[in-house]
């Protein structure tokens, strides 16, 4: 007997306390389960943007300034083309569908590229469809009433413009950051292809 | 598919493949519960793909794809959190003679030496390290995780290699 054969032998032999087979029932239900995972987080991201979308048109019909309603309506359209890429770019792929006909790491590196794609993309799908209406909403006020330089009112919108901007680049900066991580394993496995 | 045909399906590649599902559940998973969690997960995502599987390739080579994919996405989420402890077939061999260097011939000492190897391999490796020692052939592996026949070649060369090193002195001993 070679190492090999030794080791392919102790390795099938081994006893397996997982080796009990699942009922039919339990299959199904973990499939289920999956799904339910699958919409529960779905809908907790849509649930989010439904929020901003009502949060927003509340806003937009009370609020006395033309310009911050205005801003609002463009944060409930940002928000809805946010909702749409998201549904169209970062759903998983369907693992049943998918993973059977595909060799391994060739569905590993599809899933990974639409995850990459989906992150590097970020500030056109997700950040630049809020901006417009998020600088526009922050800066109505001081536009409808400039205040002096110098004073509290000033420094106030300052902060508020400055916040704006660092968490805008901070988002991004992080969701590249992801993107280029994700990109690492995508090179690994189109090396490893390339053999 | 109808409902019936995909449990009957199911069923039949259950049955043939339980084992095999079983052991390389353990091959990804250092943890039992773990283990045993990726177990369920795998027959889950195994009953879904019977409804999209049509004779495409082999029952086997497509129980082994998505036992694979299913077991890489259940450790990634792991490893996204702490990763590093992984290393090639290239790099592993120091690491693996440290593990235990004296002669014991028993069968299940085997397995757990071979297991604390196939837990510090790189996913790749990893997935023609198991599928090796489930008796794939190359030509099987290639089709299962895509790698070319030339790869595939290479890293059995590896494995052989690494496992000589590790049992040739338990082989003796026998």
């Amino acid at each position: 007997m070679t190492p090999e054969d030794f080791a392919r032998t102790a390795w099938q032999s081994a006893p397996s306390a997982a080796a009990a087979m699942p009922s039919l029932d339990e299959v199904r239900g973990r499939s289920d389960r999956f799904r339910r995972t699958i919409a529960r987080r779905n809908a907790i991201e849509y649930a989010a943007g439904a929020f901003v979308i009502a949060a927003f048109s509340v806003i937009a019909a009370l609020i006395p300034l033309p310009l911050m309603r205005i801003a609002s309506v463009m944060i409930v359209a940002g928000a809805i083309i946010m909702l749409v890429q998201l549904r169209r770019r970062g759903s998983n792929l369907d693992a049943g569908a998918q993973a059977g006909v595909l060799p391994v790491l060739v569905h590993q590196r599809a899933a990974l590229v639409r995850q990459r794609e989906a992150l590097d993309d970020v500030f056109a799908w997700y950040i630049a469809p809020f901006l417009p209406g998020m600088v526009l909403f922050f800066a109505a006020p001081v536009l409808a009433d400039p205040p002096a330089i110098g004073t509290e009112g000033f420094y106030r919108a300052v902060g508020s413009f400055v916040a704006l901007v660092a968490i805008t680049v901070g988002v991004w900066r992080l969701n590249k950051v992801a993107a280029r991580d994700l990109q690492r394993q995508v090179e690994e496995i189109d090396a490893l292809l390339a053999d | 598919m109808t409902l019936t045909s995909q449990d009957g399906s199911y069923r039949a590649a259950a049955e043939q493949f339980g084992g095999a599902i079983a052991r390389l559940a353990r091959g990804y998973e250092a943890d039992p519960g773990l283990a045993d969690d990726l177990v369920q997960d795998i027959h889950a995502a195994l009953w879904r793909s019977f409804a999209y599987f049509e004779g495409q390739c082999s029952v086997r080579s497509w129980v082994y794809r998505i036992a694979h994919n299913t077991a890489v996405s259940h450790v990634q989420s792991r490893m996204r959190q702490g990763r590093g402890g992984l290393v090639s077939l290239e790099d592993i061999e120091p690491v693996a003679s440290d593990i235990d260097t004296e002669a014991t011939a028993d069968a299940s000492q085997t397995s757990t030496r071979l297991m604390a190897t196939i837990h510090r391999l790189a996913p790749a490796d990893r997935q023609v390290m198991l599928l090796y020692l489930e008796d794939l052939t190359a030509a099987e592996i290639g089709e299962v995780t895509g790698l070319s026949a030339a790869a595939v070649a290479t890293r059995i060369h590896r494995i052989k290699g690494l496992l000589a090193r590790q049992f040739s002195t338990q082989e003796d001993n026998r």
